[in-house]
């Protein structure tokens, strides 16, 4: 069996801003400070209607290649997850191995999974490494939730911002990823969908029907809806006994993890969970006031941060936990 | 938790003044909004070890209802 490490990330944003000013002016009786105060964002980048998750994803991928000196003709493997695929049809993975110039002898999948995705696309990057028939892969995140947001749902356009990321996974001397713990609960299917747009239920002049719930957020179902107590409700207890039962997979305790790398999901909820898993602080990595929760871009990010700046050392275990739509959750260690 | 303790724990969540939490409180005469139910949701599952859903969220009406899941 062949081992795997992480070897560099990279992570790239789109341009254009949206701040808690922006917000505050849209939505009546609410201000930037509480805004920031209640997620713990200041601002989100988000695509303009022309770019898209393959755009990102593209751009993310060059900079690993720029920023590390990486040949793409090294690559043999391109797993993408993306829930905002540039095309039903064909693989938006298949296209960037084009537009990368990646090796046509190159594998190229897409994996629908969302908050989760970082830790499953490692998972499967540790398989394929693992089971001799890659031996570079290049793990790209892309999401644009913000295309799928009403612009007048208050709660979902505060939180969710777009961006990319590219992991390149390599064949290692000894394993520095280790043992997966993963989850899955389709039976909250429902609780963060766009109802209408698949072959489920196709899109129509009935699904485009606008309606304001309760709390003053307007959407349809061609439209992301979350079920905000519902995702926290699932969160808060499902992520304790996720690091609990990783932690034993794995043979160590708390204290032998240096850091913890969480789906940067927001602040309020972080905090919970920090405090409810019994966290000291300053290992808990939080750095998404700029980006807001970017999906399944929020780990690899916060990584390629807390490495930058000196938080994150060679030879640290970090422990990464991603969480969300699926429901699906996963964590894992790694060894930086 | 005495329910003196649980409705000074109410009142913080609320961000009410000390005294001004019955029982008989009506929640849409609070600030009984999508971030006091994540509050709501976070102090039953810490305090209490219960998991709330959205259904019992949304049948809530008065303090005395949030009392009885307080336990």
């Amino acid at each position: 069996m062949h081992c795997s490490s992480i070897r560099h990330i990279s992570y790239s944003l789109p341009d254009k801003i949206l701040t808690n000013a922006d917000l505050a002016s849209l939505y009546p009786g609410w201000t930037e400070a509480k805004i920031l105060e209640k997620t713990g964002i200041s601002q989100r980048h988000v695509v303009t209607d022309t770019e898209t998750a393959g755009d990102l994803a593209e751009r993310a991928a060059i900079k690993l290649f720029d920023e590390h000196q990486i040949d793409p003709q090294t690559i043999d493997f391109i797993l993408l997850a993306t829930q905002s695929p540039d095309y039903f049809l064909p693989t938006t993975a298949c296209m960037l191995q084009h537009r990368l110039g990646i090796a046509t002898t190159a594998g190229a999948l897409d994996f629908n999974l969302g908050c989760s995705a970082y830790v499953y696309g490692l998972s499967l990057a540790k398989g394929l490494i693992a089971g001799g028939i890659a031996a570079n892969v290049l793990l790209l995140t892309a999401e644009t939730y913000t295309k799928h947001i009403h612009p007048m749902d208050k709660s979902a356009r505060t939180i969710f911002g777009d961006a990319a990321s590219a992991t390149l996974i390599s064949v290692a001397e000894t394993e520095r990823i280790w043992q997966f713990q993963l989850g899955t609960d389709g039976s909250g299917f429902d609780k963060l969908i766009v109802p209408a747009g698949g072959m489920r239920l196709e899109r129509s002049s009935k699904t485009a029907l606008e309606i304001t719930d309760d709390s003053g957020n307007t959407r349809s179902q061609d439209h992301l809806f979350m079920d905000g107590t519902e995702i926290f409700s699932f969160t808060i207890t499902t992520v304790p006994r996720t690091v609990k039962e990783t932690l034993e997979k794995n043979g160590l305790k708390m204290e032998n993890i240096d850091l913890f790398v969480f789906h940067q999901a927001n602040k309020y909820m972080l905090d919970f969970l920090c405090k409810k898993c019994k966290i000291a602080p300053e290992k808990f990595y939080m750095n998404f006031a700029d980006c807001g929760n970017t999906v399944s871009s929020s780990i690899p990010i916060a990584l390629a941060r807390a490495a930058k700046d000196g938080t994150l050392k060679p030879g640290m275990k970090v422990m990464l936990v991603g969480f969300g739509v699926g429901l699906s959750w996963g964590a894992t260690i790694i060894t930086w | 938790m005495t329910i003196q303790d649980k409705i000074q724990a109410l009142e913080e969540l609320f961000e009410a003044d000390a005294g001004t939490i019955t029982p008989e409180t009506a929640l849409d005469t609070l600030q009984w909004d999508s971030m006091a139910m994540l509050s709501l949701i976070a102090l039953v599952n810490e305090k209490f070890g219960k998991r709330l859903n959205g259904q019992q969220l949304k049948a809530l009406k008065t303090i005395q209802d949030i009392l009885a899941v307080m336990e």
